[in-house]
């Protein structure tokens, strides 16, 4: 069940009605329904997988918080073995299998195994991982197991964030399934409201400027550098919305019920560096990795060469987590390799020009030329996050100037204009998609804004206008969603398949 | 329940009403309109919509109509076919047609809407207009989904932003007056002449081998062949200047291998052979659109029994 279908516009509403109508007692029951039927409306089978992980983590978590020194590692560490054990058979076993093979046809070696047919469950790198955070963080010491099941059930399987995040921590998340949540209007409109900001940016703008760059990305032969640019940035536009619209819907319909989930993104594409975009993207993965990788590796508490590569692992582990594939691999050292070339700059700088300080008439022009080169980059990695394999990926990587030299000449041609820049789609598709991103980047410039200046969401800003103001903003936004939303097929979300 | 949380449900449950209102009504006006005749509302005659909507999405508009009226003979294809008068077809082989052909269509249309009209009806006669420009996988558009899913989820029709537009133009052509003037061309003969071959040309140029539609087609040749389908092709002709890309980009091969795909697949009419009638620029509206005359010859050759 997507949260853009027509299932979710009857399931969202019947079971929040049920959730303040029934007596406190029974609603954890009732949630833990809601979301088991919720995840196998995608592959029923799969559940097992989610109950395994359940009882795993369930009972690691307590006999953690029973031990102590080393049964209490072993214990942290079974978990750590079934956790990933899961996620390697069903993520990784035929990435690595055809990855043998193909360094063993090489060296003229059979590697033994084959590839399985085996289907990823869904959201399956997101709940294990927010499975394993509950037992590292018992074995840390820093929260108490939990000891009903039930609870910690839903922890691990609430559905407003069960496939696709944010991942939560326990210590912030376990707690208030013990809460008891009354009906507060202000709350619920709050909600509603990020809800269908959410829904704007899946269905209006990523699902708009999808066909898009589908097309390229599956044709890249059969296009040159004016169309691999404008695809590479429509991607841009298409994973942020779709994936943090997905989050604020999550985060949406957790907060009408009542729970606080973790912000997962804030404003990512206005960032003025590579390290801040990471600060500000999927932040509960970032956070996930620098507590539970990066962190352990030593962080950056170590030599320089170590640091960079704690760094470099870092990255390489998050890429290979977004997919098995090269791509995603190169996806993340690409990024690795940004960061670590910031800091030798940041490094080289201070050391060459210690006592400088920009002019505060520079201050602005020059974050804006550091916002726009970050997008750059990252723009640039996203053509290997994208692309369906690496050969696909270089191609189009090395091909994004190509004919750019004659674009001002083919611009008058409609014939090439149809081709590379509509893409072969009708022109009020393209304008719908092209109009969608400067609405979103205003929203979002009011939204980074406003809190700059007075430390407040944009929605509890808009709570604050007069009452014409804040019902024509409904009304719009509610007639954009309905007209300009792609509805005609609820498309999955991308990140669903991780 | 405390006696706040009641005030609030009652608060919530008022302005959400008050929020719905206006969309409510919009929907209601949407239905009085019905641009597309999807609920064969009564109010407004087909003869208006035929001038205030349809234009606007010919797949939707063919769709809607086939579905209120499914008829077991049809013709598929693009808008070479589309000039193919089942009136026509009516006079000189008695058979009634329904005209399934769309502006622009890619063969992914066609293959979908031969599947949406099987499970409308079971089909007797099948003709597919295609083109070598059809035959490609770079040509991937798929109109077809969309109306597909309106279709079966009447809710999309009130959310369908052409749908809106449609009721709009009804609307106003009906009460006030204004017609939208749809389906005028925008640009000259010559112009069109010049663009439909430069379009052409960039398919020719991006030319990828159909192995999704050659599979796709021959599914459907197999299960026509297995139901008593009568399943055949048209290759319309083009004008000279048409007919001269595939060797401009060096596809004379896979020129010829499309023909064969297409008479493997079933009984095939190739119109697109050099002829003086290619060669006549008067018997065609720009390189791919022959006129009147050049259809009823089409016709009277593969349904009177020509061929």
């Amino acid at each position: 069940m997507l949260f853009n279908s027509l299932q979710f516009l009857v399931f969202f509403p019947v079971i929040t009605a049920l959730y303040f109508a029934l007596s406190p007692r029974l609603r954890g029951a009732l949630l833990l329904g809601a979301s088991c039927y919720f995840y196998m409306s995608f592959r029923p089978i799969y559940i097992f997988v989610l109950a395994f992980t359940i009882l795993v983590d369930y009972f690691a978590g307590i006999w953690i918080d029973r031990q102590e020194g080393r049964s209490r590692k072993l214990c942290l560490m079974a978990s750590i073995f079934a956790n990933i054990g899961v996620l390697g058979f069903f993520k990784y076993y035929n990435f690595l299998t055809v990855s043998l093979q193909g360094v063993g046809g090489r060296i003229g070696w059979t590697y033994p195994l084959n590839p399985l047919d085996i289907i990823l469950p869904i959201g399956l790198s997101f709940h294990t991982f927010q499975s394993l955070s509950y037992t590292i963080e018992v074995y840390r010491k820093r929260q108490k197991p939990e000891t009903n099941i039930g609870i910690f059930a839903l922890y691990v399987m609430f559905y407003p964030q069960l496939v696709a995040g944010p991942i939560e921590r326990p210590q912030n998340l376990l707690h208030q399934f013990h809460e008891v949540h009354h009906f507060e209007y202000a709350r619920v409109i709050s909600g509603l409201q990020l809800m269908a900001w959410g829904m704007f940016k899946k269905v209006v703008v990523a699902d708009r400027l999808a066909p898009f760059v589908n097309q390229v990305y599956d044709h890249p032969r059969s296009y040159t550098g004016i169309s691999f640019l404008l695809a590479t940035v429509f991607f841009a536009f298409q994973i942020y919305c779709d994936f943090s619209g997905y989050s604020d819907i999550a985060l949406g319909s957790a907060q009408v019920m009542g729970f606080g989930l973790m912000e997962n993104f804030r404003t990512p594409y206005f960032s003025a560096s590579v390290g801040d975009f990471w600060r500000r993207w999927h932040i509960s993965l970032s956070t996930w990795f620098r507590d539970y990788v990066y962190f352990p590796l030593g962080g950056s508490r170590v030599p320089f060469l170590r640091r960079y590569g704690n760094l470099l692992i870092t990255f390489l582990v998050s890429g290979l987590w977004h997919g098995a594939n090269w791509t995603y691999v190169i996806w993340g050292g690409l990024n690795g390799l940004y960061l670590m070339m910031e800091q030798w700059g940041a490094m080289l700088s201070k050391a060459l020009f210690p006592h400088w300080n920009t002019p505060p008439g520079l201050r602005f022009p020059l974050q804006a030329v550091r916002t726009l080169i970050t997008f750059t980059l990252i723009c640039f990695a996203w053509i290997f996050f994208r692309a369906r394999t690496t050969a696909d990926a270089f191609y189009i990587a090395s091909h994004l100037t190509e004919g750019l030299a004659e674009l001002p000449a083919n611009l008058h041609s409609l014939s090439f204009i149809k081709a590379n820049i509509l893409m072969r789609l009708a022109k009020d598709e393209f304008t719908l998609a092209v109009m969608a991103i400067p609405i979103l980047l205003v929203v979002e410039l009011a939204q980074h804004w406003v809190r700059l200046r007075s430390g407040v969401r944009l929605r509890s800003f808009v709570q604050r206008q007069p009452v014409y103001v804040r019902w024509s903003l409904y009304y719009a936004c509610c007639a954009t969603l309905l007209f300009f939303g792609a509805f005609n097929k609820a498309k999955e979300f991308i990140y669903f398949q991780f | 329940m405390t006696l706040a949380s009641h005030s609030g449900y009652t608060r919530f449950f008022l302005k959400s009403a008050l929020l719905a209102a206006p969309f409510l009504l919009l929907a209601f006006g949407i239905y009085w309109t019905d641009p597309f005749c999807l609920f064969d509302s009564p109010f407004i005659a087909k003869e208006v919509k035929e001038r205030s909507a349809f234009p606007l999405n010919t797949c939707l508009t063919k769709l809607i109509a086939f579905r209120h009226d499914p008829n077991p003979n049809i013709l598929l294809g693009d808008s070479r076919m589309g000039l193919i008068h089942p009136a026509e077809i009516e006079r000189v082989s008695g058979a009634r047609f329904t005209n399934l052909a769309y502006g622009g269509a890619s063969l992914n249309e066609l293959v979908d809407t031969f599947w949406t009209a099987n499970r409308a009806v079971r089909l007797k006669a099948v003709y597919m207009g295609i083109g070598f420009s059809l035959y490609n996988d770079y040509n991937f558009t798929n109109r077809t989904e969309p109306a597909m899913a309106i279709i079966d989820t009447p809710l999309l029709y009130f959310t369908n932003l052409t749908v809106l537009k449609g009721a709009w133009y009804t609307f106003r052509l009906r009460y006030v007056g204004t017609d939208p003037g749809l389906g005028i061309p925008t640009i000259t003969r010559e112009q069109l002449w010049v663009d439909e071959l430069q379009t052409h040309s960039n398919w020719a140029e991006r030319y990828l081998k159909p192995m999704r539609y050659r599979s796709r087609l021959e599914e459907i040749s197999q299960y026509c062949r297995e139901k008593g389908i009568d399943l055949r092709f048209i290759i319309f002709p083009g004008h000279a200047e048409l007919q001269a890309i595939p060797s401009r980009f060096g596809l004379d091969d896979q020129y010829f291998e499309f023909k064969r795909d297409l008479a493997r697949f079933g009984p095939l009419y190739d119109f697109d052979v050099p002829n003086a009638q290619t060669a006549n620029r008067e018997n065609y509206n720009d390189p791919v659109h022959f006129r009147e005359p050049v259809a009823k010859g089409i016709i009277e050759q593969v349904w009177a029994g020509g061929r």
